[in-house]
């Protein structure tokens, strides 16, 4: 059964000492960040296929168009290269110049058309404008349009980044989920989720902290002003979207996702180089929570049909 | 049979008007934010026993807030006496002032007589388990006492997600009793108080589906001192009640992770009616009859006055 992981960093050689400076990776995984490392890694794990998506962009991308633009195509030419230089066994998702919305239109162009990427990669955030805020529509519009493949991926916002100064807590460890949950909220409270249908969204990490949250989620799309947008009540949006088990290697969490959205839509995620593949499948099986259907479907038959290009 | 709701908000009658203006109650929970509508969702609700905590809004500072706070911890004990073995008590600290907290705990335990004092998870930058709020830990710690969290929109996150129609209470209360359970435990501050006991909101606010990070970073070995046995092990130590975890997944997740001893009924009255809070606990069937009851009494060790 071939296997494939979204979850999946690398980038291209030029950005590993600009994403160490600014400590979005170490030493080590800037290491781990290349194809020979990433291949043997696949390899011990038996992942046939790995979707690329590089780590978040350092604050300079964000906030200056042109640098943000740079890096983006930086990115995306060397994660083409992979791809065409290991035939089967990468592909990619489209860097985008967020939150600058023409610099994004002509990146999503040449991604898809010119590199022919599976899809785009999206922060849940930019600037703490989650997606969904209205500034961003052109470019929902556009990928609904292409009926698109968004792997999204959290980071710390601007307003809770190392809120907890006195202990050595990375922000991965709450700020992360937290964001992914506030952009689930963001995408179908605005009602974009819903206007853009033919959306296909990959959340990280089982969706953040969102099924935990799900009873006050609930309580929200059923008040007045939200009622509107969930005429099948709020779930049924929730279960539209796609979840990785990256860092999401625990029983309740994988119990949790089934209860609440099924695992239909549940696809596996490394997180590599934060994750070695090996390790990460060997430690979902371990949790007892799922069944060998479950995991076929997880590791292959879930995302596949959303990755046309390869076929096994 | 006792059924004891360790989540229940009142506020003394002069403060509701300011908390209208401050947004903080709407016209009908301030209606009912009083001890004769209280009783009587109590009483449709079977709850024997309700330990009321006040709502303290940012917008109380300095002298107002300790003021806030006393005039609280007086309505509050008021009840009490006025009700005996129907209402409990929280007290009211007007943290971040760290001497006013002091002078506080002083009055409502030694004058009061309080079950217990009210923490919110977070107090404009820091959160609970920072080192400013050392000496308060050491003094609740001195007294053995339980500590009632609650949380709110931290400072960092006023104004976000303005976009939408969703209120503080749905992402960020949640997010931020996680930042303080973390803070409290990494930071060291709950280890180093070992005899006091502290209740989280609403199920633990997200930990429980973040728990394998929290697992995963216990397992370092600069942890190995703070965390012997591991992160569970500690978090297990902890209560947590069920105010607006009325969901099957949630509260199954809560139930394995930690010992049913340790979850806690609430209400979050006036938030929910107390009838929609007994009855969304026995329909999201994650509890059987006998664990229910059990959650009912759970917190009875906690308040020997009322054993």
């Amino acid at each position: 059964m071939p296997r494939i992981d979204t979850h999946h960093h690398l980038a291209a050689p030029s950005c590993l000492g600009p994403l160490q400076d600014v400590g979005i990776i170490m030493k080590h995984d800037a290491d781990a960040m290349n194809a020979s490392r990433a291949l043997e890694d696949m390899d011990r794990g038996g992942i046939t296929l790995a979707v690329n998506s590089t780590p978040a962009p350092p604050r300079f991308a964000i906030e200056n168009a042109a640098r943000g633009a740079a890096w983006a195509r930086e990115n995306n030419e060397y994660l083409a290269r992979l791809v065409a230089d290991h035939p089967g066994r990468f592909g990619m998702f489209t860097a985008l110049p967020m939150p600058h919305v023409d610099a994004t239109l002509k990146e999503i162009e040449y991604g898809l058309d010119v590199l022919k990427a599976d899809g785009v990669y999206l922060m849940t955030s930019y600037a703490d404008n989650w997606l969904g805020n209205k500034i961003f529509a052109p470019v929902f519009e556009e990928l609904n349009c292409r009926k698109a493949l968004i792997y999204t991926h959290p980071h710390s916002p601007y307003c809770c980044t190392r809120p907890l100064k006195e202990i050595l807590m990375p922000d991965a460890m709450i700020e992360y989920g937290t964001d992914t949950t506030r952009a689930i909220a963001n995408m179908v409270f605005t009602g974009t989720a819903q206007r853009c249908g033919d959306l296909r969204i990959i959340w990280s990490h089982a969706g953040g902290t969102m099924p935990f949250l799900i009873y006050r989620l609930l309580k929200t799309s059923n008040i007045p002003a939200n009622a509107k947008l969930f005429p099948q009540g709020i779930v049924a949006e929730l279960k539209k979207f796609y979840y990785d088990t990256a860092q999401a290697m625990h029983p309740a969490m994988l119990t949790m996702l089934r209860s609440i959205v099924g695992l239909e839509h549940t696809v596996f995620g490394s997180d590599y180089p934060w994750g070695e593949s090996d390790k990460c499948w060997a430690e979902l099986k371990a949790t007892g929570a799922l069944s060998e259907a479950e995991l076929s479907a997880i590791e292959y038959r879930n995302i596949a049909p959303l990755l046309p290009r390869f076929r096994f | 049979m006792a059924r004891i709701d360790v989540h229940h908000h009142l506020v003394a009658p002069k403060h509701i008007p300011q908390l209208r203006e401050w947004g903080v109650l709407t016209p009908h929970l301030a209606s009912i934010m009083n001890e004769k509508d209280a009783l009587e969702d109590m009483d449709k609700a079977g709850v024997t026993l309700a330990i009321n905590s006040a709502t303290l809004p940012e917008q109380a500072k300095g002298e107002a807030r300790r003021a806030y706070s006393r005039e609280n911890n007086d309505y509050m004990a008021r009840l009490v006496r006025d009700y005996p073995g129907r209402f409990g008590h929280f007290a009211s600290l007007p943290l971040p002032d760290v001497d006013g907290a002091l002078k506080e705990i002083e009055y409502a335990f030694d004058i009061l007589k309080c079950d217990g004092v009210h923490l919110i998870t977070s107090y404009e930058n820091h959160w609970l388990g920072d080192k400013v709020f050392a000496p308060v830990f050491d003094e609740l710690n001195r007294r053995k006492a339980v500590i009632y969290t609650h949380p709110h929109g931290p400072m960092c996150t006023q104004g976000i997600l303005k976009e939408i129609v969703i209120r503080d209470s749905s992402i960020e209360y949640g997010t931020d009793t996680t930042r303080a359970l973390v803070n409290m435990l990494f930071g060291g501050t709950f280890q180093r108080c070992p005899d006091i006991k502290i209740i989280w909101s609403h199920g633990g606010g997200t930990m429980p589906f973040l728990v394998e990070r929290f697992i995963r970073m216990g397992k370092e070995a600069r942890y190995k001192e703070l965390m012997p046995q591991g992160f569970v092990a500690e978090a297990r130590k902890f209560f947590y009640d069920t105010a607006q975890v009325l969901h099957g997944s949630p509260l199954l997740a809560l139930k394995h992770l930690v010992p049913l001893a340790q979850i806690c009924f609430g209400t979050d009255y006036p938030w929910r009616y107390s009838d929609e809070c007994v009855n969304g606990l026995i329909a999201s069937g994650a509890f059987s009859a006998e664990e229910l009851k059990a959650i009912d009494n759970n917190a009875a060790s906690l308040f020997p006055r009322f054993r």
